[in-house]
């Protein structure tokens, strides 16, 4: 090439570039997310919610929403500089936390709380109002959550009591689980970005910023409850197993668990990964040491976490005090952990004083349903029938109640009876069942939390 | 397996227990009445069913008791036929084909008898787990199937990834899809299709269609057995089978409902036994056929012994042994026992 050459070539690629670089381009418009945050700033706060709800009514996946959040939603909230930044961080939070609750699937609804979470923590100084953030965002993981029955058993316990913290050793999450549904089928590493969320737990998040709200400490005996559903059946045949209410962990369980023989020594992929061997001879029920040996060698060697963290709950309960509403909670929490120690008389006492300290008919149909169930492990199946029956008063055709009375007029040869019954609970859907929503915080609150939150943000 | 094949299979199975109806027995219900029991009973030597034996032939003990029987060996009692069918993603769900096949076998059955139809078991939110699509009515009237969903089979978007990040083959339905992400309350739907009140003049026919998922009751499955013990309904188990793993799109899903069955089989199995029902494999369209003409065959060639209690308290739990002394090998398969007062 010649110098000529060159110089023309130089020429033409600079006059190019200038007019690359000085022709008019087109102005880039808000995107979908930031023109949705700013609606939702004045005060259209059903955008939120609208955003999802289209997408699983065209059943399209919500991960690209997700996705849009965590990329546009940072540039939103300093787009009017530091000062403004504050409230529209709890905006932009806020408005995580209405799609994470109208969304039907868990792994979008932890992905926007934990979204919601890290922002308001950007801040270490807790606003006042972040407080009714968090207690709806607790609620709203335990909606999304496991119901108490199938808690830890089947699919979606794990995540949702994890986003709560209890100290409950998870197995690593996998990518892509088969149980997602598919308007939720996410890219392998999608959940990344909420697994820290997820290790240290949402709850923790909560108490960390709010250490004196009872409402949290609550929401963790509850966790705690959920977390450890699956003890008391070290042992039992499976066919002694009910999904309604677990095994008694009574003294002669604990006296059967420790006599246990001892597990396979830990392999060594376990030594390296640094978890603690188990001293040799029995298990001991109430060494915290077998954590980490426990996630080993489940289920027998999960007891003594299960079994200690119900202790904890009932000292956590012990210290909830306050009068009100909450209190009818606290009982119920500490029956139904009576019940699971074999106590049944002092749970009987415990689900009776929810009949005095509340109105509200889910809180009663649920002590009810305990109550019957107290009943009958002390064999008084007349008077289960009676709390069961008593449970549909306060709430018609509830699953559980109806379920388990059923079962005790049939079993007790009342065949006719079951007869009339069972035509009548079958010709007429069921009723959600509040002890699904047992664990569930109390949905009728988020109203209450969310208007405080909007007013906030007006 | 799809549900029309099994459907298909018992539709036929019907039409053949209806063909022989007016002239075959049929396997008597089990019922406690002032008036007395009737216990069904099914004879076999071998696997041959032995027909054409007498009340002088049979030893019924009542909690220990012998009893004086009278054996007929032809009984025209209407049925109370109710269908369970689990309707969980890991089993078949309602659909429109279903609907026929529901049809069909009530066309077969006699003006009177009775069907209905209850289902178990969803993927879907918002679903009830047990419901009864409609109640015990004439075989013969419309039946009304408005109620029944086809929700599970809708077409899943398209672009829907399936878990390995790969797009789904075109019409995978969520019903394929969500294998384990259902909710299948097997043993409360069993519960709720129990409970029929002693009736000498009507035999409570219960057929249970199941892969024999359980991961969402309230009931214990000691419960159930219990239960089952003390209905007065005959409960037939049809157990279909699964592969483990099934291929959706270019990956495989986990199909649990195997394990769950093995694990539970022997509950299943011993509720059925208990008011002299079975479990039957139905894994293939060709043995379901096989299998539900045989369950037929052997409803009509059972006997039916009828006996006033004598010498035994009336309440409680009574236990019942029949045998035919006179051919001490004979398999003699029966009610185990019924609740008394």
């Amino acid at each position: 090439m010649t110098k000529d050459r060159l110089r023309w070539t130089i020429v033409v690629f600079v006059a190019e570039a200038c007019l690359v670089f000085c022709a008019p381009r087109p102005v880039a418009g808000p995107s979908p997310i930031s023109d949705a945050l700013d609606r939702y700033a004045r005060g259209q706060f059903d955008v939120a919610a609208a955003l999802v709800t289209k997408l699983e009514k065209d059943k399209n996946p919500t991960v690209g929403l997700a996705q849009q959040l965590e990329h546009d939603g940072p540039l939103w909230i300093d787009a009017m500089g530091p000062l403004a930044a504050p409230k529209r961080r709890l905006i932009a939070a806020t408005f995580a936390l209405e799609m994470a609750r109208a969304a039907h699937g868990w792994t979008f609804t932890e992905r926007m709380l934990a979204w919601g979470c890290a922002r308001l923590r950007d801040d270490p100084h807790p606003q006042a109002v972040e407080r009714s953030w968090y207690l709806a965002s607790v609620g709203v993981s335990e909606e999304h959550g496991t119901s108490m029955i199938v808690a830890s058993e089947s699919r979606m316990g794990d995540g949702t009591i994890a986003l709560l913290g209890t100290s409950w050793p998870r197995a690593p999450r996998t990518a892509p689980a088969v149980t997602a549904p598919p308007d939720y089928v996410h890219a392998p590493n999608a959940l990344d970005e909420s697994a820290g969320e997820l290790a240290e737990g949402h709850l923790a998040h909560a108490i960390a910023r709010f250490p004196d709200v009872p409402e949290f400490q609550l929401a963790k005996a509850r966790a705690i409850i959920a977390g450890s559903w699956g003890a008391g059946k070290v042992g039992v045949p499976v066919d002694e197993q009910s999904r309604a209410f677990p095994g008694d962990i009574t003294q002669a369980y604990l006296a059967r668990l420790v006599a246990a023989p001892q597990p396979a020594a830990p392999s060594p992929s376990s030594s390296d990964l640094g978890m603690a061997r188990r001293p040799s001879g029995s298990v001991d029920v109430f060494n915290l040491a077998d954590l980490a040996y426990s996630s080993v060698h489940a289920p027998l060697v999960d007891e003594p976490l299960r079994i200690k963290e119900l202790r904890g709950a009932l000292t956590i309960l012990e210290h909830l005090t306050n009068p009100g509403p909450m209190l009818a909670d606290v009982h119920l929490y500490y029956g139904i952990i009576a019940l699971r120690f074999g106590e049944r008389a002092a749970a009987l006492q415990h689900f009776g004083q929810v009949e005095q300290l509340t109105t509200d008919p889910l809180r009663r149909c649920n002590a009810r349903v305990l109550e019957g169930i107290a009943h009958e492990r002390l064999q008084e199946w007349d008077a289960a029938a009676a709390s069961y029956r008593s449970a549909l008063d306060a709430v018609p055709h509830a699953r559980t109640a109806a379920t388990m009375l059923t079962a005790v007029l049939l079993v007790r040869g009342h065949t006719a009876d079951a007869e009339v019954f069972a035509d009548d609970v079958l010709s007429v859907p069921m009723a959600p069942d509040p002890w699904n929503r047992l664990l569930m915080a109390d949905p009728a609150s988020f109203a209450g939390y969310f208007d405080q939150l909007r007013k906030a943000l007006q | 397996m799809s549900a029309r094949p099994f459907l298909t299979a018992m539709t036929m199975c019907v039409m053949t227990l209806a063909v022989v109806h007016s002239a075959a027995q049929q396997r008597p219900i089990f019922s406690a009445k002032s008036t007395g029991v009737v216990v069904n009973v099914f004879v076999q030597n071998g696997t041959v069913p032995v027909l054409a034996l007498a009340s002088a032939d049979f030893v019924l003990t009542d909690n220990g008791v012998p009893q004086t029987v009278e054996a007929e060996s032809i009984e025209s009692l209407p049925f109370d036929l109710t269908l369970a069918l689990d309707t969980s993603g890991s089993a078949w769900a309602i659909s429109d084909e279903l609907k026929d096949d529901v049809r069909n076998i009530a066309k077969l059955l006699r003006p009177a008898d009775r069907v209905r139809l209850v289902t178990f078991g969803t993927t879907l939110p918002d679903d009830t787990e047990v419901q009864e699509v409609f109640p015990f009515q004439p075989a013969t009237t419309k039946l009304p199937l408005d109620k029944v969903k086809s929700g599970l089979f809708r077409p899943l978007p398209d672009g829907t990834l399936s878990p390995d990040g790969t797009p789904l083959r075109p019409g995978v339905t969520q019903h394929t899809f969500v294998f384990t992400n259902d909710r299948t309350p097997l043993f409360d739907g069993i519960l709720f299709a129990l409970p029929r009140a002693p009736n000498p003049d009507r035999q409570h026919l219960i057929v249970v269609f199941t892969d024999g998922g359980e991961n969402f009751s309230l009931v214990s499955g000691k419960t159930v057995v219990d239960a089952a013990a003390r209905s007065g309904g005959l409960l037939e188990i049809a157990l279909t089978t699964y592969e483990s793993r099934d291929h959706v799109g270019n990956a495989v899903v986990h199909n649990d409902a195997p394990q769950t069955a093995a694990v539970w089989l022997p509950t299943l199995r011993a509720a059925a036994e208990v008011t002299g029902g079975d479990v039957h494999d139905a894994d293939k369209s060709s043995t379901l056929k096989k299998t539900f003409e045989a369950l037929f065959a052997d409803i009509r060639r059972s006997y039916v012994l009828r006996f006033t209690p004598t010498g035994v308290t009336a309440d409680g739990w009574h236990d019942l042994v029949v045998t035919v002394p006179g051919h001490p090998a004979y398999k003699v398969q029966a009610r185990k026992g019924y609740f008394g007062g």
